[in-house]
């Protein structure tokens, strides 16, 4: 085992199936005994399998004890009056200009979907382009170029520099690429477990009051344990009730959630996938950053709760489709696009670090043992 | 499974699917759990046909026989005690043998078969993880192999490239998608690098556990790596 807190104080992304996947989770048996492991591990079976889990709301102590980075921050809230796809252009010309200031190229992981096509709807309305030749390299796959083949056709293909980006962790913690990805924009606009809700719950359900028992009954379809959805209903409860912004529904009660609890998750898990001897070089906000985290963003989200999506699941980030549609006028995409898991196909077959430190250290083969990472008192139990 | 839980004969399960059955003509002796009827040891084996340098360290089974014994022998099921059978080739069927085996010979038969059926399964996933590049149509990949060294030489070339003959699958690509030839095998080398990448990481992963499988010496050690295969190959995918 690697000696851990040798050089690492804490954690910040730990891989939860190694820990809490009942079939495939090696690390299994050593923290099953743990307190409040039974009520904690079905949370992944609800939302994710591959789920970090850390508060940014600092309201609720969980079982393993993960240290928020600095850029993972929640923002306080303020009132704004921005525009998204200003900030997105914005976003944009500032990532640009830091390539081409420290001399490297943007290696923009870009799978077809929405958030991808955004940033480079946003690169290409600020960019010249010999800047983009010169400065960015577009990461895709034939998945990619699939799910939105009209803009493959007329703009990727065309201006960018290609290369496949089933060899995307080759440019995590290269010296000569910065890596940016589309994350954040799932956590920014929704949560994929609300989509299942549109087809079994209905548009009233979703759209109406957060009401406990209901709550309850929807962790309860996956969890069927009654008393342990009541548990994860109770503990999730605090962190919507100390959240800074009024959540009057059920679509933004597991909106919040994603965007308190699953941020450093998305953050950090392509890190993760840093190819071994690029490990000591990767250096988050200089050379890997995820498009949609700047504080200015969160906060348009936070003072724009209403604009998260209309009325069905196809007009989940609609405010994106429509910024994509300005520039490009494909009616189809905007009006049919909806979202589909992208990293899934990317990251298979690749294998992944066990969890990293907050100074980023990687701890590729073992974890630290639950009496150095679980919290015995934590909200679980 | 370590060599004392072996001995104990705690309660045990295959990684070898019932259903996966290759029929295998060499007689074996095979020791079946009298509980689940399922083959916990074999007596005999075939090492696996390879090619390239695999053939040196290749030498755990390939064949596994992992089925309900009752399948094939009625009398299993009245069976209290572990018991073992043997393909007698007078009555050509599956006969109750009296071949004792020490725990030890069992222990190895059991980490053989288990090692086999492992490799199975990983060849099985790759097969599986490779399905989104794979081209069942004759020649497809020889084709892919020549588009791609025709439009390397079109992207290495100052001179004459619009003689059809000379280039054949980029020109008809060209003419078909309505684009010029560099831009056709532009298009082309990108999808070469995605088709080669995308099986590169696959034969990444089958060499790793491959080597991991064939080098490891307890059973119980065989379920932890195919547990890191299969989340390597996709569980970690799930997110």
């Amino acid at each position: 085992m690697e000696k851990f807190m040798e050089n690492s104080n804490t954690i910040c992304w730990y891989n939860s199936v190694d820990i809490f996947h009942g079939k495939r989770g090696n690390w299994y048996k050593k923290f099953e005994s743990q307190p409040g492991f039974t009520n904690f591990r079905h949370m992944f079976g609800f939302f994710a399998a591959n789920f970090s889990s850390t508060d940014r709301t600092n309201s609720i102590k969980l079982p393993i004890k993960t240290t928020l980075l600095p850029q993972c921050k929640l923002p306080k809230f303020e009132k704004v009056n921005t525009d998204f796809g200003v900030l997105c252009e914005q976003r944009a010309r500032w990532l640009l200009d830091h390539a081409i200031k420290t001399n490297r190229k943007l290696a923009i992981m870009y799978s077809g979907g929405i958030d991808s096509t955004l940033v480079m709807v946003s690169l290409l309305k600020i960019a010249t382009d010999e800047e983009i030749k010169n400065h960015t390299v577009c990461l895709l796959s034939n998945v990619s170029i699939a799910e939105n083949k009209n803009f493959y056709d007329n703009y990727i293909i065309k201006k960018f520099p290609i290369q496949s980006s089933y060899q995307f962790y080759a440019f995590l913690g290269n010296d000569n690429y910065i890596t940016v990805s589309g994350e954040g924009g799932d956590q920014l606009f929704g949560s994929a477990v609300i989509d299942g809700m549109f087809k079994s719950k209905g548009v009233e359900f979703i759209f109406g009051p957060p009401k406990t028992e209901e709550i309850v009954n929807i962790f309860n379809t996956k969890i069927r344990d009654l008393k342990v959805s009541e548990k994860i209903t109770e503990v999730l409860d605090k962190l919507v009730k100390n959240a800074e912004i009024e959540i009057n529904n059920v679509y933004q009660y597991f909106w919040w959630i994603n965007f308190a609890m699953k941020w450093q998750s998305v953050y950090a898990r392509t890190i993760a996938y840093t190819d071994k001897r690029f490990q000591g070089t990767i250096k988050p906000e200089d050379n890997y950053f995820i498009f949609f985290s700047p504080e200015d963003m969160q906060l348009w989200v936070m003072n724009n709760t209403d604009k998260l999506i209309r009325d069905s699941w196809a007009s989940y980030k609609y405010i994106s489709k429509d910024i994509i549609y300005e520039f490009n006028k494909d009616t189809e995409y905007r009006d049919n696009k909806v979202k589909v898991p992208s990293l899934q196909n990317i990251v298979a077959t690749k294998p992944i670090a066990k969890c990293l430190g907050s100074d980023m250290k990687f701890y590729n083969d073992d974890y630290p043992s639950p009496e150095i990472i679980w919290d015995p008192n934590n909200d679980f139990i | 499974m370590t060599l004392q839980e072996f001995k104990l004969q705690v309660p045990y399960t295959s990684i070898a699917k019932p259903t996966r059955i290759i029929g295998n003509p060499t007689p074996m002796h095979l020791l079946y759990n009298a509980e689940t009827s399922r083959v916990i040891a074999f007596s005999a084996w075939v090492p696996t046909i390879n090619t390239l340098d695999e053939i040196c360290i290749n030498t755990v089974p390939k064949y596994s026989q992992n089925f309900p014994a009752t399948t094939v022998l009625p009398e299993a099921a009245s069976m209290k005690e572990p018991f073992k059978i043997i393909w007698s080739f007078e009555s050509n069927r599956w006969v109750i043998s009296d071949k004792d085996f020490t725990f030890e010979e069992m222990y190895t038969n059991a980490l053989l078969i288990e090692k086999a059926a492992a490799l199975d399964e990983i060849n099985y996933r790759t097969v599986h993880y490779r399905r989104p590049v794979f081209n069942s149509v004759a020649v497809q990949e020889s084709i892919y192999l020549m588009k791609y060294q025709e439009a390397l030489e079109i992207k290495n070339t100052l001179g004459d490239i619009t003689e059809p003959w000379n280039y054949p699958f980029v020109h008809d690509y060209a003419d078909l998608t309505g684009i010029d030839i560099r831009q056709a095998a532009e298009e082309i080398i990108i999808q070469h690098g995605i088709y080669r990448t995308r099986l590169s990481n696959t034969e990444t992963l089958r060499i790793k556990y491959t080597r991991q499988i064939k080098e490891c010496k307890e059973i119980e050690n065989i379920y932890k790596i195919m547990n890191s295969f299969y989340s390597d190959g996709e569980v970690y995918g799930k997110l």
